[in-house]
């Protein structure tokens, strides 16, 4: 019998010892009290009731409880059960909040009063399951919204709308998975929308879907740490913001954008806060945008600059070209795009693009690599618009099509600089005019690791090019292996270039415009249909032989004599096309005729006038060094 | 809860479970099988007393020691008969007092159903 009782007892006893709270319910929204902290509950004159500073109409009153519950000062539960939500009010916030329920539709209104000198920072916490609610916020303050378990989906609006321009804390609560998207139409810029700063946080798992525009949208920045979205899709951007995205952990998947996967723009163009600088960075975590398809869209794009400090980007893009009508100019895809630099200095991004015209990386100002690995792979052709008709595949000669009517697919393309300084880069560019690193000014390579494979040049610079140091490794199949429209400066590092068959080059510099070829140091080998060749013993102080000697994948070709014993391990994918399939009588460095590659070589310690061995699998021949080659001009320059 | 009326009058009803609601005019309070009912007009201010209000310590309505005061309270509860139904919703039969339910079920989890309507969930296991 004692064990009858002690059951019963604990049964009615813990509602008895656990009543923590006072209830005021009016509809569906729950004011819950701290009991020790209700104080004396004023009654005027039967038509309301004043519980501290909060004064309701006893006509609104549906009861008072007494419960056992509790909740946290400063917090507001909102709890979605099917077509209703039910949303319960720290008693200390009842002056500050005023809450609308129409079935699961739940709009906060948030008192301009709140501030640190009265009730401080308000979290919301959403929680339950409906397929017809949503969330409305309005405020004036900064607040925290943590999502703990919840599936929203609206049939009117946006999932979650924040109506305050302050900085808002979105955060997935730790093992919760939550689940958002909007409705299929309306006017709403996203099925999570934020007027202010979002702050996307929390270590949960959170999952969009934009079904009318975008799926994550703030009027100003977003900062995201430690969470794990996933976009599912959206009709336009996975994410859009304002002012600046920063990243600095966890992992964003954005899949099926109907536009840009993420998209930065300032948020004012004329006048400007410091932090709206329009601006992608990434410090660690990682991202990863695919299936990416509409034309000419990005999977990151900023008015400003892509900084990448760590983390890690893996981004793929099938989209087609497009041509502007108004603009009268064709539109690529790209995996990343900015209006300003793009400067990264770790991390590791994998990169991949299919359609016409379609690039790893375009930036309008420059191109700065620190750090880091960066892979990138395009197969689409060259985008052009010709005769009234968008052509993503085109195979015709371009040369006298306006740049803005044609767009060549390019492992990187910069309208600045291309800096260089440390780092792997591996770039593979398989589709007709596929270009691997092209700068519409000044190329510098300071030091990493290139790799190139390309259709078109593997490297190209519209004006100068410099390297100083580094290991590039370059091959084009279809024209020059690194293509200078300006002087090429080579100080240092280990470079083989290699082009096609002539007329292309390994080595070509724009010598019809009176540009030069120097080497100061530096091991090099470029080999092709031709070569460039220094011309001007005053500069270029590192000697250089142009030796008749066949060349196969994969071999050895050895330089000695004197101090000089170098050996050169030629790629293993080196193609005929890059070993003389139709050499021209008279190249600069050249060959003379026949099947044979122009080779060129220069090694630190080439004494002009010199005689050197050259040895290529089992061909030995020789050499005479020199500094300046008299013939060199004879090839066509061009980009 | 005390309940201090316009004349000055007090009235007080247990605080554990209680609910209030206003109908016609009247402030009901129902704790367990008690009920107060008060006119709202008459009604000048509400407190919670004993150990949920810091502002008002003093004695509670309950016991001090819960624990017993539950077996206490319902096994010589008086309040009328007893209906028991399964948590499927089965009626099991009427009794005169928890005590006699709880000899004479199974084990199991009840719904115990007072006279005056409130429910309580009982877990008899002998």
């Amino acid at each position: 019998m004692k064990r009858i009782f002690l059951y019963l007892a604990i049964t009615l006893s813990a509602p008895l010892a656990g009543a923590t709270s006072l209830d005021v319910k009016t509809g569906n929204v729950i004011y819950r009290y701290a009991a020790n902290n209700v104080g004396v509950v004023d009654f005027s004159g039967g038509e309301s009731l004043t519980i501290r500073a909060t004064t309701y109409k006893i006509e609104d009153i549906g009861s008072i409880k007494v419960v056992e519950e509790d909740i946290d000062d400063n917090t507001v539960e909102v709890v979605y059960s099917g077509p209703i939500a039910t949303v319960i009010v720290a008693g200390n916030l009842a002056e500050y909040i005023d809450a609308e329920i129409s079935g699961a539709n739940v709009i906060i209104n948030q008192s301009t009063e709140v501030s640190d000198n009265t009730c401080g920072e308000i979290t919301y916490i959403l929680s339950g399951e409906s397929s017809d609610g949503s969330f409305t916020q309005i405020g004036s303050y900064k607040s925290t919204i943590e999502l703990n378990g919840l599936t929203l989906t609206s049939l009117s609006g946006a999932a979650i709308d924040i109506q305050n321009s302050k900085r808002v804390k979105l955060s997935s609560k730790i093992n919760t998975v939550n689940t958002l998207a909007d409705a299929t139409s309306g006017s709403q810029k996203a099925a999570v929308y934020c007027k202010g700063h979002l702050e996307m946080q929390g270590k949960g798992t959170l999952n969009v879907t934009g079904n009318t525009a975008h799926a994550i949208s703030a009027k100003e920045y977003i900062e995201f740490k430690n969470c794990s979205v996933n976009i599912l899709g959206s009709v336009k951007d996975g994410i859009n913001c304002n002012q600046y995205f920063t990243m600095t952990s966890g992992n964003l998947v954005i899949s099926n954008p109907g536009d840009d996967g993420i998209q930065v723009s300032y948020k004012d163009d004329v006048d400007r806060e410091t932090e709206d600088t329009g601006t992608f960075t990434l410090e660690d975590g990682s991202i990863t945008i695919d299936k990416i398809t509409a034309a000419s869209a990005k999977g990151i794009k900023t008015d400003n600059d892509v900084i990448i400090k760590g983390g890690r980007i893996t981004a793929s893009t099938s989209a087609p070209g497009s041509w502007d009508s108004s603009k009268l100019k064709t539109k690529a895809s790209a995996c990343i795009g900015a209006d300003g630099n793009v400067e990264i200095s770790g991390g590791s991004l994998n990169l991949s693009a299919s359609g016409g015209g379609g690039k790893g990386i375009t930036c309008d100002g420059n191109f700065i690599y620190d750090q880091g690995t960066l892979t990138i792979t395009t197969s689409g052709g060259v985008l052009a618009y010709v005769n009234n008709s968008l052509n993503q595949n085109y195979t015709g000669n371009t040369d006298r099509l306006n740049s803005d009517y044609k767009s060549s697919p390019k492992g990187i393309k910069a309208d600045g600089d291309v800096k260089i300084s440390g780092g792997e880069i591996s770039i593979v560019t398989s589709g007709n005019g596929g270009e691997g690193i092209e700068s519409k000014a000044v190329v510098t390579i300071d030091g990493g690791n290139i790799k190139v494979r390309a259709k078109d040049d593997a490297i190209n610079s519209s004006s100068t090019m410099y390297i100083n140091d580094g290991i590039i490794d370059v091959i084009s199949t279809g024209n020059d292996g690194l293509d200078s429209n300006g002087d090429m400066w080579i100080a240092g590092g280990l470079v083989m270039a290699f082009g096609g068959s002539s007329p292309e080059c390994g080595i070509d510099v724009n010598e019809e415009e009176r540009y030069q070829l120097y080497f100061t140091g530096g091991y090099i080998l470029g080999a092709g249909g031709g070569n460039s060749t220094p011309s001007d013993s005053s500069k270029s102080t590192q000697a250089f032989v142009t030796p008749s000697v066949s060349l196969s994948a994969g071999s050895q070709v050895t330089i000695s004599g004197g101090s000089v014993d170098y050996t050169f391990n030629l790629p293993s994918d080196l193609t005929s096309v890059n070993l003389g399939g139709s050499g021209q009588p008279g190249r600069p460095g050249g060959m003379g005729s026949g099947n044979s590659s122009s080779l060129l070589i220069s090694v630190p310690g080439l004494v002009s006038g010199s005689s050197y061995t050259v040895k290529s699998g089992s061909t030995t021949v020789s050499a005479t060094a020199k500094t300046a080659d008299s013939s060199s001009g004879g090839r066509p320059g061009g980009r | 809860m005390l309940f201090t009326l316009t004349d000055g009058v007090q009235k007080s009803i247990p605080s554990d479970n209680l609910e209030i609601i206003f109908v016609d005019g009247n402030m009901v309070a129902t704790s367990g099988s008690t009920v107060l009912s008060l006119p709202v007009t008459s009604i000048a201010t509400m407190e919670l007393t004993g150990d949920y209000n810091s502002n008002n310590p003093g004695e509670n309505e309950g016991n001090e020691n819960p624990d017993e005061a539950g077996i206490d309270s319902i096994g010589n509860t008086g309040i009328g008969k007893i209906d028991v139904i399964s948590i499927a919703g089965n009626e099991y039969g009427r009794y005169e007092s928890v005590t006699e339910a709880m000899e004479t079920l199974q084990d199991g989890i009840y719904i115990f159903r007072f006279s005056d309507g409130s429910t309580i969930k009982i877990v008899v296991k002998k």
